[in-house]
């Protein structure tokens, strides 16, 4: 009865037992031995001690709990207004003293729209934070999609990023299925909404534990889709057209989507830009990507090996003019479908020419590369001087944003897991450097200098030139690979092909730092006030540990242990953040032994004054008595203290009696 | 009363007593006398029952205190008082409180501590608290803290070795008085105390009794160089005192 006495609290905290049982009868057994008599364990002084006990762990949870939540209010709150909480999806840089006619105008566009809503964040630099959110439908219903398109043009805007938390991102999936998979993806009961954005299909979590049954779930439905792939680079253009043709012809009548890797920043302006130069020639019949068309005011014999003075080419972004002059192309022509040997195959229906020249001067390049590359230069110095690197991300990412350029994807998933080695204090060694140096190089690699010369020589030339300048420019600038999606099962013959799972399903970046943010900051902050004042504790305990060690109780740490043991684990139980079980184990281990260290120690720690003891005993008092009205009182002040208080001696006691 | 058969005990692999017998009759006081550290304390620690020695018994009023159970060794402890050398009063309660805390388990009598204070004469300062006392005050706290329990036997561990010696009569004269209806067992260096007050005198070296006796015959036909020793001790005393006693007769 005495253990079930002593366990009660364990019962209570529904703490698991069995081996932690044994344990501690098997010790209470041998202190009974140790001590003969049975001194040890006897009512009143159980009953003090777990009241003790039982009064720390509530304590302990307090202050967890008031740790835990002010954290979450003081703490969370002032990173909030930087990367926005649960409600704001999306953050917006914008210049400090636009920041009325920014609000304004953002009011204006999401006029009447539900659910929308904003704050104004901190100010960091000459940049205010424009928090900005959406009701759970509108997310439902692309509202991330378009929000770069409606806020883009707003005064004093200067970049925005998503940022949804918690979030699992799926790329590589085309577009045009989104509405299908989306319209799945929020029947699910662990999603509160998927969304598309701007990097691909954001799955939003009710819960951050649930984003694992997410992205299993994400990889299951994707599953169908598979990305073919073949290596170009060591191909010549014959082959990788002859390629094409075949993976074509294949694919024909199934679901496909080839992939060209967007061009970003600067490269990919001037490739828009000189294709809007180009004549875009529009045909109603679906002709294969990589067929040579030719254009002639005659009728020509199909089967004939004509030189004429028109030709285009099929790009996977329509047809373009490959030869002649757009200027002298009516539209009235006829067209003919060319072989692999330069034979006509075949006549085309008529077409409608898009795209006539324009006016070259009107362009300019979006930035001045010069100044590209002095921010590239501060950046990288940044880098090498410490800065944090979520901050380094968020400069990084504005800096690509701002020159409409991509951060290339070996920095990018670099930083990704940098950040998070930094918080945790890991980061490898040199890391800064060779970071910094890698962006050094990607903008020394931008085609800088040939594009302001292109610029200056755009007039001159003819849809010949321009034709060839931007499939030079694509051909430096794309991936050299021959990219498609595709629901076909059946691998086909071809050299070089690899099948792979079209879908890239994970953690969103952002939601990443949420976690490091949320998750191990205030664990951190929980772990500080765990520490401090379970040390306040475990110093209570060693009233208890100086008298066993006082009488060569060998049992001492045992009982310590035991202590730190049930302690922590009550508090583990209702830690207020997902915290993953090692940490708990960590908790609940560091506790026991800590606890088994400071009742070594207890002695040192308080020490008890024997001869008050000895006087103690000597007058008869019993060990419960001996506690209350001795050691307690002539220990060190502490919880017992307190709780002892109510047991002290007391004349009014002895006049009732 | 009071009977220790053969006691031998061993600490740290040091002998502390060896075969020890002393015997307590009801209403003797037995003085007990040896050099620092020969294991006097040690006795009494024995007698309480707080120590259990490794060979021999230990029988109060007829009972083996071996043979019962730690519990059962506490109630028998409320039949025995202890004064001890430094007082050993607890500095967090009154004068009042450390009295009580004898009674604080047993028929909680608040007359009963107050008997006690007034036989001592502290009644009037029984809500100060030990600091706020002299030494002598303190003893005479400690000492009505074991008669509050009223007990059979009272065990006196160099009562007046902490005192300055303006108090150590004032606490002797309580002893003597004592002694004439209690069973006292008194551990002093006290010779004139041992002449005049006890029954019986026991001389302790080194973990064994050197030797036992009326104090009147120890002191006139010593049989042992502690005795001789003693004996000096005594006269010397003596001699200074009649010397005293002789100038002043002079003056
Ligand atoms: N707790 C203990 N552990 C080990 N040895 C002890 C302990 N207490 C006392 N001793 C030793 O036992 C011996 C007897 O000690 P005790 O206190 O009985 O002497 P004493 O005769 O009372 O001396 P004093 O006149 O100085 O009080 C001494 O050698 C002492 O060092
Ligand atoms: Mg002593």
């Amino acid at each position: 009865m005495i253990e079930e006495e002593l366990l009660a609290p364990l019962f209570f905290l529904g703490f698991d037992f069995g081996t932690v049982t044994y344990q501690l009868r098997a010790s209470i057994d041998s202190a009974i031995i140790v001590t003969k008599g049975g001194s040890l364990v006897r009512k009143g002084f159980n009953t003090d001690l777990a009241s003790v006990i039982i009064l720390e762990i509530s304590l302990l949870i307090v202050v967890l709990l008031m740790a835990g939540h002010g954290f979450a209010y003081y703490v969370q709150r002032g990173l909030d207004d930087l990367v926005g909480g649960k409600d704001y999806q999306v953050v917006a840089q914008v210049d400090k003293q636009e920041t009325n006619n920014f609000v304004a105008a953002l009011q204006e566009t999401y006029k009447g729209r539900e659910g929308f809503r904003y704050r104004v964040g901190k100010v960091l630099g000459d940049k205010i934070h424009i928090l900005i959110g959406f009701g759970d439908q509108d997310l439902k219903n692309g509202a991330l999609d378009e929000v770069t398109k409606l806020i883009s043009p707003l005064p004093g805007y200067a970049g925005l990023a998503l940022l949804l938390d918690p979030a699992v991102l799926v790329r590589g999936i085309p577009s045009e299925v989104y509405p299908g998979l989306i319209k799945e993806i929020n029947t699910w009961p662990e999603t509160r909404y998927a969304a598309k954005g701007p990097m691909g299909l954001y799955v939003v979590a009710k819960e951050r534990k649930k984003l694992g049954t997410i992205e299993n779930k994400l990889v299951k439905v994707t599953s169908p889709y598979y990305l073919w792939e073949v290596d170009l680079k060591a191909k010549t253009n014959q082959e990788a057209a002859l390629i094409r043709e075949n993976i074509d012809k294949i694919l024909q009548g199934k679901k496909h989507w080839y992939l060209t890797s967007p061009i970003e920043g600067v490269v990919g302006d001037a490739v828009r830009l000189l294709k809007g130069y180009s004549s875009k020639l529009v045909f109603n019949d679906q002709i294969p990507v990589g067929a040579e068309l030719v254009l002639s005011n005659q009728k020509l014999k199909i089967g004939s090996k004509p030189s004429t003075q028109f030709k285009a080419r099929v790009f996977t972004d329509g047809i373009y003019l490959t030869k002649g002059d757009s200027l002298q192309l009516t539209g009235k022509e006829n067209a003919y479908l060319l072989d692999g040997t330069g034979r006509l195959t075949k006549k085309l229906p008529g077409f409608e020419l898009e795209s006539p020249r324009k006016d070259l001067e009107i362009w300019q390049p979006v930035t001045d590369i010069s100044e590209l590359k002095t921010s590239a230069q501060e950046l990288a110095e940044k880098i090498r001087q410490g800065e944090d690197f979520s901050l380094l991300l968020r400069d990084i990412e504005q800096l690509a944003k701002k020159q409409s350029l991509k951060v290339p994807d070996e920095i990018k998933s670099k930083l990704e897991l940098l950040i998070l080695w930094d918080r945790i204090g890991k980061l490898p060694t040199n890391i800064r450097t060779e970071l910094a140096d890698k962006i050094l190089d990607w903008v020394k690699a931008m085609p800088a200098d040939p594009l302001m010369k292109l610029k200056e020589s755009l007039p001159s030339w003819s849809d010949e030139d321009i034709t060839r300048s931007w499939r030079d420019l694509e051909s430096v600038s794309q991936e050299k690979f021959l990219r498609v999606v595709t629901t076909e099962t059946a691998l086909p013959n071809i050299e070089g092909l690899v099948s792979k799972p079209a879908a890239e399903v994970r953690e969103d970046i952002k939601s990443q730092i949420g976690e490091v943010v949320g998750g191990v900051v205030p664990l951190a902050a929980l772990a500080v006030a765990v520490i401090l004042f379970w040390i306040f504790t475990a110093l209570d305990h060693t009233l208890w540990g100086s008298y066993l060690v006082m009488k060569n109780n060998f049992f001492a740490p045992l009982w310590g242990w035991l202590l730190g043991l049930l302690e922590l684990s009550a508090v583990v139980l209702v830690m207020p953040y997902d915290t993953n079980m090692l940490v708990k184990i960590i908790y609940i281990l560091s506790g026991a032994i800590g606890s088994a260290f400071i009742i070594t120690l207890s002695n040192r720690i308080s020490p008890i004054n024997s001869k008050s003891i000895e006087a103690g005993e000597a007058l008869g008092l019993s060990k419960a008595e001996l506690f209350r009205q001795v050691i307690v009182p002539d220990g060190r002040p502490g919880l017992w203290q307190l709780y002892n208080r109510g047991k002290l001696l007391s004349l009014r006691r002895f006049r009732n009696a | 009363m009071l009977e220790l058969h053969n006691i031998s005990l061993e600490r740290n692999k040091v002998k502390t007593l060896s075969d020890i017998n002393l015997t307590i009759n009801e209403g003797e006081t037995v003085v007990l006398t040896g050099p620092s550290g020969c294991g006097k304390s040690t006795i009494i620690r024995i007698a309480l029952g707080l120590i259990r020695p490794q060979v021999g018994e230990v029988w109060f009023e007829g009972v083996n205190l071996n043979a019962l159970s730690a519990e059962q060794i506490r109630k028998k402890r409320k039949k025995m008082g202890i004064v001890f050398q430094e007082f050993q009063l607890l500095e967090h309660f009154t004068v009042l409180e450390n009295v009580l805390l004898a009674l604080w388990e047993g028929d909680r009598k608040l007359k009963k501590a107050e008997e006690a204070l007034k036989s001592v004469g502290l009644w009037e300062k029984r809500k100060r608290y030990p600091r706020q006392l002299s030494g002598g005050e303190k003893q005479r706290v400690g000492i009505a803290r074991a008669l509050a329990l009223d007990p059979d036997i009272i065990f006196w561990d160099e009562p007046t070795a902490a005192l300055d010696p303006m108090y150590v009569n004032e606490i002797l004269r309580i002893m003597a008085s004592l002694a004439q209806n209690k069973t006292m067992f008194v551990v002093t260096h006290e010779m004139p105390f041992a002449l005049k007050v006890a029954n019986r005198l026991v001389l302790m070296e080194t973990g064994h009794i050197v030797e036992e006796g009326p104090p009147e015959k120890i002191f006139s036909h010593p049989s042992s160089y502690l005795g001789i020793m003693y004996r000096e001790r005594l006269l010397d005393t003596k001699e200074a005192l009649s010397k005293l006693a002789g100038e002043e007769a002079g003056l």
